[in-house]
């Protein structure tokens, strides 16, 4: 019913017009006609009317989509741009945390080198007081060696010149003595 | 060799045959036999395998004949050789000595003196170790000059030293630390 009021009206508006032109032209001497006027008015707003009803949808439609589509795009773009500035975040972040590495890197190299140098001062302290000890063991054992030695001479001297006395002064008496002791030690053996 | 087997079975032979009265007597024989077959020229000779067994036999039997030995030391002599034990003799004589030793109670002593001992001298070392000993000694008397003066006796495994050379020595041995 609706599509039949609106097909009949389409058609009428189709041929107002002509009417309108028809009786434009029939009182053509006169100047202007309110009802030409009044035609083209309802041709208009008919047009207006087709065009918002077939075309609307249409229209709506496509600037929806595109709504839709633009907001997509600001969307993304705004995702892209948190994404950016959440990496550029994060190479801030990681290049304050490079400049901390290599503080502590410094720091660590540094305590390594006092670390090797208290390491190497203490070994070359430790190899002298070696050194020293073994310089003070061996002048020692030099020493008693020396000292050995010139008591062993001494005694071995000592002990020549005893020889060649007994040898000049030992006389009968002297053995008398000597085996008299050596009796008495066997008797005190009893 | 005093400690040989062999030496010892041959004394305790020959001491089981001999009687009391003969063992000091067949020991200063075996003693003389000994002394003769030490002589290193004629032990090499009679022990010889170019000798024939009788000609040992008889060498041995003249050797005993010949320091006019007693029959049972003659015969002794002969059975030592025919059983081919000369070498041992001096070492029998050795284990002899010592067991008639034990025997009759007695031990023997080396004693030492650094000069010419008197008899006074060796009396009294005698007298000395007897004490020590128990029992009666005989002395072998040495002079050695080198233990300077005093008196060495060595007896039953021990060394009673007297001497100057040691006592020196031991001086030395201390001052030198």
């Amino acid at each position: 019913m609706k599509k039949t009021i609106i097909s009949v009206t389409a058609i009428t508006a189709a041929l107002l017009p002509a009417i309108a032109r028809a009786a434009e032209e029939a009182g053509a001497e006169e100047h202007g006609s309110w009802l030409v006027l009044a035609c083209f008015a309802v041709n208009f707003v008919i047009f207006v009317g087709i065009i918002q009803y077939f075309a609307a949808p249409f229209i709506s439609k496509f600037f929806a989509d595109r709504s839709t589509q633009i907001r997509g795009t600001i969307s993304r773009a705004e995702s892209a741009f948190a994404q950016a500035q959440d990496l550029a975040n994060k190479a801030a972040a990681r290049s304050a945390n490079l400049d901390a590495e290599v503080v502590t890197l410094q720091k660590e190299i540094e305590n390594e080198t006092q670390f090797q140098v208290k390491k190497i001062a203490d070994a070359a302290v430790a190899a002298v007081e070696r050194l020293h000890t073994d310089v003070s063991l061996t002048s020692n054992a030099l020493a008693e060696a020396g000292q050995r030695r010139v008591r062993e001479e001494l005694a071995a001297v000592t002990a020549s010149l005893a020889r060649d006395l007994i040898a000049r002064s030992f006389d009968s008496s002297d053995q008398q003595r000597l085996v008299e002791t050596f009796t008495e030690r066997l008797e005190g053996e009893r | 060799m005093k400690g040989s087997r062999v030496a010892k079975r041959y004394a305790r032979a020959l001491l089981e045959l001999a009687e009391r009265s003969q063992v000091e007597k067949w020991g200063e024989e075996l003693d003389q036999l000994a002394a003769i077959v030490s002589d290193p020229q004629l032990l090499v000779k009679l022990t010889s395998p170019e000798l024939s067994h009788t000609a040992r036999q008889e060498a041995m039997g003249k050797i005993a004949e010949r320091l006019e030995l007693g029959f049972p030391l003659r015969s002794f002599a002969v059975v030592v050789a025919r059983h081919g034990r000369i070498a041992e003799v001096p070492a029998i004589a050795e284990a002899y000595r010592d067991l008639v030793d034990q025997l009759l109670g007695r031990a023997r002593a080396t004693i030492t003196f650094a000069v010419q001992p008197t008899d006074s001298d060796v009396a009294r070392v005698v007298a000395g170790l007897e004490g020590i000993a128990k029992k009666k000694i005989i002395p072998t008397t040495m002079v050695d000059p080198a233990l300077l003066g005093g008196v060495v006796a060595e007896f039953g495994g021990k060394i009673y030293d007297g001497s100057l050379a040691t006592r020196l020595a031991e001086a030395q041995r201390r001052m030198a630390g």
